[in-house]
C-alpha cells in the first residue's frame, strides 16, 4: 500500500510536467495574443497606445520570444509559486485566485456537505421504504432537481425575491461590505446572500445524488448476501448499514476524483448569474481575453486538483474495498 | 417421532405488478427432528417460499395470508406465521435454532468483509463465547467443514475463495448456533458435480454429528434421493405427492412424479435415444388451471373430471400422500 502510493506519487511528476506542456500550447493556439488583442482594441477605439508600457510587458514576459522559451519561463516561475500576471487585471494572478479561493473553496465545500447530509438520508429512506409515500414524492421533486438547470432556477428564485423584498439577490455581499475587512458584520451579511447559491446548489446537487444513491443501495438490497444476513439474524438497521450502505458507497468514492478540480472551479455559470466572487467567472474572462497567465495556471491547479483528487480516491477505495487492495 | 416444525395450510400470496398471486397454496408437512425433508419441484414451483416463510424473510411484498406454521423451539412451541415482526421470538429462527445456506456462495458473503469478520458476526449473535476466543472457534467451524488450512482462509476474503470452498464456508457459519434446522436451498446448484458430492456427504456428517434436521430444497430428484428420509413434490404452490424417499423413488403414484423421472436422463440409455420431457410449460402463477394443475400437461388427464375438480390429498399407502383422481 506504501509503495503503492508513494509510486503514484513519483508517477504525477511527468503526468505534471506533461499537464503544463499542454496547458501551455492549448492556451497559445487561438492566434495572437493578448497583447495584439489590446494593442488592436485600443487602436480600434482611437486611444493612442503606450509603445513603451507595451514593450515593456513584452520583453518582462518574454513575449517577443519563441513559444518553448515563454513556456520554460512560465514554468520556472510557477515552480517557485509564482503564477504570473494577469494583464487584464493588472495584478499578480497570485493575489487574485488567492482573494478568491477561500471564498470559492469555503462555497464548494459547505455546499458537498449540505448535499450529502440531504441526499444521503433521504437516498437511505427511499430505497429502504421502496414506493411508499415518501419515496414517491422524493423521486418526483428529485426529477425537478434534475431536469432543471442551475442558472435558470438561480434566475427564477432572483425573480421571486426581487418581487417579494425588492432588493437584488446576487453577489455574495452588499456594496457596504464588499470591500471591507472581515467582521462579524461582514460575515453576516454574507449569510444574507450566501443562503441563494446554497439553495441552488443543494437542489440540484442533492437530486442527481439522491437518485444515483438510491438506485446504488437498491441494487445491493436484493443482492443474496442482504439474505444471508437476515436469515443470520443481524439487527435489522445494523444489517443496512454494515452490508448495503457501505457497499453503496463505493462509487461515491470512486468520483472523489472528480470532485477535487470542481472545489476549484465548480458552479461557474450559477456563480457568473448570481455575480459570485468565486474562480469559476476569473477563468471564463480570462480565457475570452487570452490573458495567458492567468488562465493557464487556473487550468493546471484545476488538472493538479485532479490528480490528487484520483490518487485520494483510489486510496479510499482500497481502504474500502479488498478486492481493489489486494491487486495494487 | 419428535415433531419440530408443523406446517399446516399454509397460503403465501405475493403483490405483483400483474396483481396477487398465490406463491404456495394451502401446503402441509411436518420436520421431524434429525430427519431430512426434501422439496423438490420446477423453478417457480414454491419450493423457498414455504421455508422463507418459516425464517419469516419473505421479500417486503409477501405474506402470510392463512395457515400455521408450528415450531417446537427449545423455549416452547409457538406458531411462526402470527409473530409480529418485533416478537423476540424471531430471534430464535433467525441463525439461533434454524440456520440457512442458499444456492448462491457467490454473493451470499458480503464481498468487503473477510470470511471470518462474517462467521464472527454468527457467534457473537448467537453464542456467549468470548470475544479473545471468537476467531479460534470460527477457525474450528472451518476446520469441521474441512476447509484446508483454516487459520490462513478465515482472514481471507469471498472472491479468494472457490466456489466450493465458499458453500463450505457458509455451512461453517450456519453450524456457528449448533442450529436445530438446516435449511439448504438449493446448495450446490451452482458447483460442479464432484464439489456437490462433497458437500452433501458434508452435510450428512454434520447432521450426525450435531443431530440437526435438514430441509433440502432442490429441483434435482439424483440429490434429493441420495440426501433424504421424505420428500414432498411440488407443483404450481401445491404439493402433489409426498412419501418417504425410499417409496417414492420406488411407487411414484402422482403422473408428475413420474414423468419427472422419466425425464432423468440415464447413463444406460441406448445411443440415440431421445430425451424424455414434460410437454407444455409450467403454467404462469397469474392463470393457475382449474382443476387439477397438473391436467394440462398430464398425458392421463380425464375429460370432465381433471379440468373440473381439484384433487384432494389422500394416503394412497401407509405415510405416502398423493393428489389424483385417477388413483
Amino acid at each position: 500500500m506504501f509503495k503503492y502510493i508513494v509510486k503514484r506519487l513519483l508517477i504525477m511528476i511527468p503526468l505534471l510536467l506533461l499537464l503544463s506542456v499542454m496547458v501551455f500550447v492549448i492556451i497559445q493556439l487561438p492566434p495572437g495574443d493578448f497583447l495584439t488583442t489590446y494593442i488592436s482594441k485600443l487602436q480600434s477605439t482611437g486611444m493612442a497606445v503606450n509603445e513603451e508600457y507595451v514593450e515593456a510587458l513584452k520583453v518582462r514576459y518574454g513575449l517577443d520570444k519563441p513559444m518553448y522559451v515563454q513556456y520554460f519561463k512560465w514554468f520556472g516561475q510557477l515552480l517557485q509559486g509564482n503564477m504570473g500576471y494577469s494583464f487584464v487585471h493588472n495584478r499578480s494572478v497570485n493575489a487574485l485566485i488567492g482573494a478568491r479561493l477561500a471564498t470559492t473553496v469555503t462555497l464548494s465545500i459547505v455546499s458537498l456537505f449540505c448535499i450529502w447530509i440531504v441526499a444521503f438520508p433521504m437516498g437511505f429512506y427511499s430505497a429502504t421504504h421502496k414506493y411508499s409515500l415518501a419515496d414517491n414524492t422524493f423521486t418526483a421533486v428529485s426529477f425537478f432537481g434534475v431536469s432543471v438547470p442551475e442558472f435558470l432556477l438561480a434566475i427564477g428564485i432572483m425573480y421571486v425575491y426581487f418581487q417579494a423584498t425588492g432588493k437584488y439577490a446576487g453577489g455574495l455581499f452588499s456594496d457596504d461590505f464588499a470591500n471591507a475587512p472581515w467582521s462579524l458584520a461582514k460575515f453576516g451579511d454574507m449569510l444574507n446572500h450566501v443562503w441563494i447559491p446554497l439553495l441552488v446548489i443543494v437542489i440540484t446537487g442533492t437530486a442527481g445524488l439522491f437518485k444515483t444513491f438510491r438506485a446504488n443501495l437498491l441494487d445491493e438490497l436484493s443482492k443474496p448476501y442482504v439474505k444471508t444476513a437476515r436469515a443470520k439474524g443481524v439487527p435489522h438497521l445494523k444489517l443496512l448499514i454494515k452490508y448495503p450502505v457501505r457497499i453503496a458507497l463505493i462509487p461515491f468514492i470512486s468520483t472523489v476524483g472528480w470532485l477535487f478540480p470542481q472545489l476549484i472551479s465548480g458552479q461557474t455559470i450559477l456563480s457568473m448569474v448570481l455575480n459570485l466572487p468565486t474562480i469559476g467567472p476569473l477563468l471564463i474572462t480570462s480565457l475570452k481575453n487570452q490573458d495567458m497567465f492567468l488562465a493557464g495556471s487556473i487550468v493546471f491547479i484545476m488538472g493538479l486538483m485532479a490528480m490528487i483528487g484520483n490518487l485520494v480516491s483510489d486510496i479510499l477505495l482500497a481502504l474500502t474495498d479488498p478486492r481493489i487492495r489486494n491487486s495494487m | 417421532m419428535e415433531k419440530l416444525v408443523e406446517i399446516r395450510d399454509l397460503v403465501v400470496r405475493f403483490r405483483t405488478d400483474e396483481g396477487i398471486v398465490s406463491a404456495v397454496n394451502g401446503i402441509s408437512y411436518d420436520i421431524n427432528v434429525g430427519e431430512t425433508l426434501g422439496i423438490v419441484g420446477e423453478s417457480g414451483c414454491g419450493k423457498s417460499v414455504s421455508s422463507n416463510a418459516l425464517m419469516r424473510i419473505l421479500p417486503e411484498n409477501g405474506w402470510i395470508e392463512s395457515g400455521s406454521i408450528l415450531y417446537h423451539s427449545q423455549k416452547g412451541t409457538f406458531d411462526v406465521a402470527r409473530l409480529s415482526p418485533r416478537d423476540k421470538r424471531l430471534e430464535l429462527l433467525h441463525g439461533k435454532e434454524i440456520a440457512m445456506i442458499f444456492q448462491e456462495p457467490m454473493t451470499s458473503f458480503c464481498p468487503v468483509y473477510t470470511i471470518g469478520n462474517q462467521i464472527m458476526e454468527a457467534i457473537r449473535l448467537h453464542t456467549d463465547i468470548p470475544k479473545s476466543e471468537q476467531k479460534g472457534y470460527a477457525v474450528e467451524l472451518l476446520r469441521k467443514v474441512r476447509i484446508a488450512k483454516p487459520e490462513q482462509r478465515v482472514d481471507e476474503y469471498p472472491y479468494q475463495l472457490s466456489g466450493g470452498m465458499r458453500q463450505r464456508a457458509m455451512i461453517a457459519m450456519a453450524l456457528a448456533s449448533h442450529p436445530r434446522l438446516l435449511i439448504a436451498d438449493e446448495p450446490t446448484t451452482s458447483l460442479d458435480v464432484t464439489v456437490q458430492a462433497q458437500i452433501l456427504n458434508l452435510m450428512k456428517d454434520l447432521q450426525q454429528e450435531y443431530g440437526m434436521s435438514i430441509m433440502m430444497i432442490n429441483h434435482n430428484f439424483g440429490v434429493i434421493a441420495e440426501t433424504t428420509d421424505k420428500v414432498a413434490v411440488m407443483y404450481l404452490g401445491r404439493i402433489v405427492e409426498m412419501a418417504d424417499t425410499a417409496e417414492l423413488l420406488q411407487n411414484p403414484l402422482h403422473p408428475y412424479t413420474s414423468d419427472l423421472f422419466r425425464s432423468i436422463p440415464q447413463v444406460t440409455d441406448a445411443r440415440g435415444k431421445k430425451l424424455e420431457y414434460i410437454h407444455g410449460n409450467v403454467p404462469d402463477a397469474y392463470s393457475i388451471p382449474a382443476g387439477c394443475p397438473y391436467h394440462p400437461r398430464c398425458s392421463r388427464a380425464q375429460k370432465g373430471l381433471c379440468d373440473r375438480v381439484m384433487p384432494q390429498p389422500r394416503e394412497a399407502a401407509p405415510g405416502h400422500t398423493v393428489s389424483c383422481h385417477l388413483l
